[in-house]
């Protein structure tokens, strides 16, 4: 209903402008409050039909921005209690992140404006170049944060991957299951309490680390070592669950829900997740 | 006859180990699985020696993804070249085996794992309704 009476009384609107013929008004003399309207209007109908056209797309963005986010914020609240039943509420060690899969053109100035306001924080961190290397192209098609819980970055859903139709070109753990279609799951190296902040590429890692690095690369799909710095945290269980809720796109996920945690094995709570993700999946199918 | 998946032995998704190897056999196998690939309902009809199962899955995908194959009047199998979901099976009793077989057959020509997949379990939870069925009727 919300969408359908705008789109009716646009085509109401748009149907009377086409229509609008002074026939009757032309003859008269003393003009009649109607025939003053019809004039008006008709002298600037392509004017009046931009209007409603543009009040229209308005209207619509807005409704569907209201939307969308009662969606993110009721599964928020679900991941949230998921939080609370399954993994005592420990936030610090575990973090369940939805992403959905979005065009270039839908995030390109969201990425900028984010960039632009944290761009202090991106330039302590030396990771200004890695943010501008990533900026979106508006054909390419992204995997963006739908919906998050669990830290660390619970409020800050700026990171996107870029999803190539190459295999090969993977570099990241959702993009690899994106691909894969299916569930997958790996137990990492544990380097959580490690800091790489100020190193530039693998050869300055230090020895007894850089085969626990490359492993965790190679096991976590990561290509580069930008990638892999670029991580909030380097957490020892990672998996991600593909769902389609497309009907048009069955061969490729539309979402997918990443499960990273510090402490707790995929495995051990296989059985609660995947029942997450059918519910997840019917929330997302009729939002 | 409507089944639930659980309502059938060893059907429940959720009581599979893929490491354990003593029930790899046994029970179907969905550790790989998208929750989407799995079916939410299974339709099961039996005419005279003919059980005939329809697939129902959250999101059905169309009918230009549909793949038929049949081999006369013995089995007759539709399932999605892009997901390798099966969605129709029909079959006399005495030939499920060479059913099966063209299964085979087919999977060794895919070359994504969720294609493979999706057919094993497909035919693998056919054969475990099947058995359930003869084991209650």
């Amino acid at each position: 209903m919300k969408k359908t009476l705008p789109t009716v009384i646009l085509s109401a609107i748009l149907f009377f402008l086409q229509n609008l013929n002074l026939e009757n008004c032309l003859n008269l003399e003393e003009k009649t409050l109607s025939c003053f309207l019809k004039e008006h209007f008709y002298s600037a109908k392509s004017l009046y039909s931009a209007i409603a056209l543009f009040l229209f797309i308005i209207y619509n963005w807005v409704i569907g921005y209201l939307e969308g986010n009662k969606v993110k914020n009721n599964l928020n609240d679900f991941l949230d209690k998921f939080f609370e039943d399954n993994l005592e509420r420990k936030k610090e060690n575990h973090r369940l992140t939805v992403f959905q899969t979005k065009w270039g053109f839908q995030i390109f100035f969201g990425y900028i404006w984010h960039t632009l306001s944290r761009l202090g924080y991106y330039r302590n961190c030396k990771k200004i170049k890695y943010r501008t290397d990533k900026t979106p192209v508006p054909w390419g098609k992204y995997l963006v944060i739908h919906s998050r819980c669990g830290m660390p970055n619970e409020n800050y859903k700026s990171t996107i991957f870029r999803l190539y139709k190459d295999e090969k070109k993977v570099n990241s753990f959702a993009e690899y299951a994106y691909h894969t279609g299916q569930i997958e799951s790996e137990v990492l190296p544990n380097i959580y309490e490690l800091n790489f902040q100020n190193i530039c590429n693998l050869q300055e890692v230090s020895r007894t680390n850089k085969k626990k690095v490359d492993t965790y690369m190679k096991k976590s799909h990561l290509r580069t070592f930008d990638s892999f710095r670029m991580f909030g945290r380097r957490t020892p269980y990672i998996a991600a669950i593909p769902l389609f809720t497309k009907k048009r796109s069955m061969n490729y996920p539309s979402h997918i829900i990443m499960y990273d945690s510090i402490s707790l094995d995929f495995k051990e709570i296989k059985k609660e997740m995947t029942a997450l993700s059918n519910y997840i999946q019917i929330i997302l199918i009729n939002s | 006859m409507d089944l639930a998946l659980s309502q059938v032995t060893n059907i429940s998704p959720s009581i599979i180990d893929r490491d354990s190897q003593k029930v790899k056999d046994t029970i179907l196998d969905t550790s790989k699985l998208s929750p989407s690939d799995i079916p939410n309902e299974v339709e099961v009809t039996r005419h005279d020696s003919t059980l005939a199962f329809s697939l129902n899955y959250f999101i059905m995908e169309g009918d230009n993804d549909m793949v038929t194959k049949t081999d006369g009047n013995l089995w007759e199998l539709v399932y999605s070249k892009v997901t390798g979901r099966i969605y129709r099976v029909k079959y006399k009793n005495s030939s499920f085996d060479s059913l099966k077989s063209e299964i085979k057959l087919i999977r060794r020509g895919l070359q994504k794992n969720r294609l493979k997949d999706n057919l094993k379990f497909g035919i693998g939870l056919i054969e475990e309704i099947a058995l359930y069925i003869q084991r209650v009727t």
